[in-house]
């Protein structure tokens, strides 16, 4: 009951709904042939049939409708053999036909669900009322002239899969989880890249607010929202505005808001929708889309592990954290990298949370300091996977392998090279031999007779000196173990 | 002027034997054409370009290489498909100026197949009227004139079509139909008009009225021509996704074939009062001709006819509304530049339409208010109990003979003032495009006052080749050996 | 004219109509409403509606397209007819984006 806001009439629950449209990966459009390129010249991208041209007709990219499909199933939804494509009518100069192509009466995909992690550790399942396909608007541009706005159609017709999600999500962090979640489960599928900066993913949110026990109260919906933070910035001013509204004894309106990220707050959108202004009505032009449950069968088997039984997979085999495993999820390629370090040519499995730990922080540290993903890191998992053999085997130590690690980002002889080429080309093997350590102690200690009688005389702390001197004598390779236990032997006799 | 009285048959197997030129061909029509500007038959003329395809076609012919038995023909076309390069202006001040930026399916099937485009024929706005009184670029006038001097209407909206073959100014022409549109004119004109089943061709590159109900087909001197041209339209089309595949027949198989124990079904809904008796009077001289050849006739029921404009009107003005929603003045057509774009959208939409265009979409709207939406699923419940009778009928008889319109062609200052009125000229024309079945107008007569009256008969899903069969019977023992007024007065015999 | 929001009418239909067409379409709307009253006195239980020919046949889509490249580059056609245009554009009274 932590999700509670507290007000000044008691406490207020939080209600709140996501509806996600993400954009279909394909070549072409879902109506089209034309690219799907993001950031190409203006209306380059455009046939006459995305420009609305008297005459054409829509002609439904069939890879679309199997992403939607993969999609459908990944949300653990139930497909509809049948089902229509309508039109929703609305004018504005980056719609061509003055209706948008969607999927109103029957949508391919219904009665889904995700699994979501809570704050306190607990899991629940948000409701996916419905999954269906339509086309994106194309653009206006509205800085090139004083007096005019631009239209650009490149984006116009280009695949859309929205996911409506039931109101079941309950504050700003589950929206977020909620968000996230999906994210990493289209992209574990390939049907969305969710990048948000570019538009592919975006969310409008539907926000009220009540008295625990009560009825739905009205509800307002923020369109458009482009990032996780503006999502639950939204929220925020959203429930404090409404809560406000209640408690002062006004009413809440129904209606349409955009965000404002520069100011944090949501503003109402000057022209009033008309809600049952759309006349969704079916598209004569496209005859039913009928799926045979054999195709949709042969999708289903061809999905990947998805993100959450992948996680609840690495806790379980591997013993990492929740934490860890989330990370090492997120996206497809580093959960893969770090299970191609893991295993051994043998087939023998390696540290896992040694593996976890040097890939979540010094790796993701590199990558993130070039801007590249971990599919172009120049350290393969191969050779990540011999430098913690390296380790593990006592050849280097945890110190040296840091070194190693740079020098198979940075030396352009070595790249690709097994990390041990590397430590015998620099001599960095860590020097185990007792008796060459032991005179290295014998002399230091001769020459320092003075500190040892401090150490003697209660002075602990000068015994790291010690191990310090030796370290840089050897150039970090001798093991401190065995100078520690060398040395202690040595001074306390 | 002998090469005029040709059938398409008969120039096509001059053009083959080399006795005539498709050039010589051509030429003579681009003179009757001239003719008859009195007639506003043509919106745009493209004579320039139909001598060079002529003199293409005689080149290619004289290597051997015809394109087709039609290859040289000279073809009039219904100014609402798209041919590129040439404006193509259905008949509206909206797109008075637009130049087709590509070639319908249609067009450019006839184009593989050699044929010469004569030009862009007259039309109702939008394809909106049955008496081409709509268009913007004025009525069209039915050649057959009466000696009380007043101008008799075309039909429509193919009215262009009808009055252009029946005017010696082409051989044969392109038309479309939603409500009756090829067959009512060519009823009017005393020539053959041919609905194919919804699906034989392809809609692509034609600007949509009612999608679900729009057909292209011929306007024709018989019922020879009708199939040997229809034969190089049709044809599965991957742009047109409200197509089914089906397989090609060839038109001209079963002509000449006997039609003994052909079950002729007689339904007796179209028993109207409104029915003068001397259609009455054709309707059963036609089936006693096709009796006398061997063909059974049956009385049959079509119990939901009687709907059938209620649910037309419901329907196309509809989808109208829907389809239009495109022509906005942004991409194309004109604008009329308004105080801003919402001002914009609106006057150029005032502007870019005539009266009975804006009429029938602001019906279109109202059925689709969400408050008669019902309303409008009833209709298409209906529609398809209307469908129903005659999958029926057509398990008892192969074809239905009715009338194809209530009475001959009417005086343009005769038009009923009430639009309603105007609408059972489509009486018995509709039910075919609602149900989406082939339906031929054959001409079988003059009425006392002098003008064509036509038949019609419907068959089922995809028989145009029996239906083709059956009009050529009726053909036969009826022969219709008139000429119109226009073609005695010009000499064009 | 009773029963009709027309302002609403106009307003989704996005034109400006003259005072004569308004008169036109309000004598239709009345047949309209003779017409679908007597549409409702017909017994539809169980029948499902026909939006288009092939619903009869029980015909779904047969013509679902390759994901290929195969179109588009062709923006000077696709601007050809634009009444107000540019180099690169298609332009239309200045609007404040509301989305």
């Amino acid at each position: 009951m932590t999700n509670l806001i507290e007000g000044k009439t008691g406490f207020w629950e939080v209600v709140i709904g996501l509806e996600t449209h993400a954009q279909i990966i394909s070549k072409s459009k879902l109506f089209s042939g034309s690219s799907t390129l993001f950031g190409s010249s203006p209306n380059t991208h455009v046939s006459f049939i995305d420009a609305g041209m008297p005459g054409v007709l829509p002609r439904p990219n069939q890879f679309c409708i199997e992403q939607a499909v993969k999609t459908g199933l990944a949300l653990d939804g139930e497909i509809n053999l049948t089902s229509y494509f309508d039109r929703k009518h609305y004018f504005y100069p980056d719609l061509p036909f003055g209706y948008q192509i969607t999927q109103f009466y029957k949508p391919i995909m219904e009665h889904g669900k995700m699994l979501i992690e809570l704050e306190d550790g607990t899991a629940k399942f948000i409701g996916i009322t419905r999954l269906h396909i339509e086309q994106d608007a194309g653009k206006l541009l509205h800085e090139h002239h004083p007096n005019k706005s631009f239209v650009d159609l490149n984006r116009a017709g280009v695949g859309l899969m929205e996911i409506v999600s039931e109101p079941d999500i309950r504050s700003k962090l589950e929206a977020a989880t909620y968000v996230s979640n999906l994210r990493t489960l289209l992209r574990a599928i390939g049907t969305c890249d969710g990048n948000m900066e570019e538009g592919s993913l975006r969310c409008d949110i539907n926000i009220s607010v009540r008295k625990s026990g009560e009825d739905y109260r009205t509800r307002v919906e923020v369109k458009n929202v482009n990032s996780i933070k503006f999502l639950q910035q939204a929220i925020d001013f959203e429930v404090e505005r409404q809560i406000a509204v209640w408690e002062d004894g006004g009413e809440v309106v129904q209606e349409t808001k955009l965000f404002d990220p520069s100011t944090g707050k949501t503003f109402s959108l000057r022209k009033k929708e008309d809600a049952g202004g759309y006349r969704y009505v079916r598209d004569p032009d496209i005859l039913p889309l009928i799926l045979e449950s054999t195709y949709v069968e042969k999708i289903r088997e061809s999905l990947p592990e998805l993100p959450q039984a992948k996680k609840e997979r690495f806790i379980a085999e591997y013993s990492l954290t929740s934490y860890e495993a989330n990370i090492l999820t997120i996206d497809a390629e580093i959960s893969a990298f770090f299970e191609k370090t893991l295993i051994k040519e043998d087939r023998s499995i390696r540290n896992p949370k040694m593996a976890a730990n040097w890939i979540t922080t010094n790796l993701f540290a590199l990558l993130k300091e070039e801007g590249i993903k971990i599919g172009e890191s120049k350290i393969s998992a191969e050779q990540l996977g011999g430098m913690i053999d390296l380790i593990e085997e006592e050849i280097i130590s945890s110190k040296i392998a840091k070194e190693v690690f740079e020098t198979m980002w940075t030396d352009a002889n070595f790249f690709g090279k097994p990390p041990l080429l590397i430590v015998e080309a620099k001599g960095l093997k860590q020097i185990t031999d007792n008796t060459e350590i032991s005179a290295l102690v014998d002399k230091l200690c001769e020459e320092n007779m003075d500190k040892i009688e401090q150490i003697k005389s209660g002075k602990d702390k000068l015994l790291g000196w010690f191990v310090g001197q030796i370290m840089k004598e050897t150039g970090g390779k001798a093991n401190p173990e065995v100078v520690n236990t060398l040395l202690h032997k040595k001074i306390t006799g | 002027m002998s090469l005029l009285k040709l059938s398409v048959k008969e120039a096509a197997s001059k053009l083959k034997a080399k006795e005539i030129s498709s050039v010589e061909l051509v030429k003579t029509y681009i003179e009757s054409s001239n003719k008859a500007d009195s007639l506003n038959i043509y919106i745009t003329k493209t004579f320039d370009m139909a001598m060079e395809q002529a003199a293409q076609s005689d080149a290619r012919r004289s290597k051997g290489s015809a394109l087709s038995d039609i290859d040289g023909i000279p073809i009039g076309v219904k100014d609402i498909f798209l041919t590129e390069g040439v404006k193509t202006t259905n008949a509206s001040k909206f797109l008075e100026n637009f130049v087709a930026p590509y070639e319908s399916t249609i067009t450019k099937n006839l184009l593989n197949a050699g044929y010469i485009c004569m030009g862009k024929l007259n039309m109702d706005e939008f394809a909106m009227g049955s008496a081409n009184l709509t268009s913007h670029f004025g009525a069209v006038i039915n050649p057959w004139e009466l000696e009380d001097g007043k101008n008799r209407v075309p039909g429509g909206s193919s009215g262009g079509s009808s009055a252009a073959v029946a005017a010696r100014a082409v051989p044969i022409a392109l038309g479309t139909d939603t409500g009756g549109s090829i067959r009512q004119p060519a009823s009017f004109c005393g020539l053959v008009g041919m609905k194919p089943t919804y699906g034989v061709c392809s809609r692509y590159g034609i600007i949509a009225f009612a999608s679900s109900l729009d057909q292209a087909g011929l306007l024709s001197r018989d019922v020879y021509d009708n199939a040997m041209v229809l034969n190089h339209m049709a044809g599965y089309d991957e742009k047109d996704s409200s197509m089914i595949k089906f397989n090609k027949q060839d038109f001209l198989s079963k002509i000449g074939q006997s039609i003994k124990g052909v079950k002729v079904g007689i339904p007796k809904e179209y028993s109207s009062d409104i029915l003068s008796k001397e259609i009455k009077d054709y309707w059963k001289q036609a089936a006693k001709a096709l009796e006398s050849e061997g063909a059974e006739i049956i009385d049959i029921s079509l119990p939901h006819t009687q709907y059938a404009l209620a649910v037309y009107y419901m329907v196309a003005p509809s989808e109208a509304y829907s389809n239009l929603a495109r022509f906005d003045g942004i991409r194309y057509g004109e604008r009329t530049e308004g105080a801003d774009l919402a001002d914009t959208y609106k006057k150029s939409r005032r502007d870019g339409w005539g009266e009975e265009v804006k009429r029938r979409i602001l019906i279109g709207s109202y059925n689709l208010m969400t408050e008669n939406f019902g309303k409008y699923v009833q209709a298409a419940k209906i529609r398809r109990l209307i469908a129903n009778d005659f999958i029926e009928a057509f398990k008892q008889v192969d074809v239905i003979l009715t009338p194809t319109t209530t009475s001959p062609a009417f005086a343009i200052d005769e038009k009923p003032s009430n639009p309603i009125e105007m609408y059972y000229n489509d009486l018995f024309t509709v039910t075919a495009n609602l149900a989406g079945l082939p339906a031929i107008s054959i001409p079988v007569g003059l009425s006392q006052s002098g003008l064509p009256v036509g038949m019609q008969l419907i068959g089922n899903y995809f028989k145009e080749a029996d239906l083709y069969a059956y009009s050529y019977t009726l053909e036969q023992k009826m022969p219709f050996s008139h000429v119109s007024s226009f073609v005695r007065k010009h000499n064009l015999n | 004219m009773k029963n009709v929001d027309l302002e609403r009418l106009i307003r989704l239909t996005n034109i400006e109509v003259e005072s004569e067409i308004l008169e036109k379409f309000s004598e239709s709307v009345k047949n309209i409403l003779t017409w679908t009253e007597e549409l409702q006195t017909v017994d539809t239980a169980n029948v499902d509606p026909m939006f288009s020919v092939f619903d009869i046949l029980n015909k779904g889509l047969e013509n679902l397209r390759v994901d290929e490249v195969n179109d588009g580059n062709m923006r000077e056609q696709v601007l050809l007819n634009a009444p107000d245009k540019n180099d690169m554009f298609i332009c239309v009274p200045k609007v404040i984006d509301q989305e």
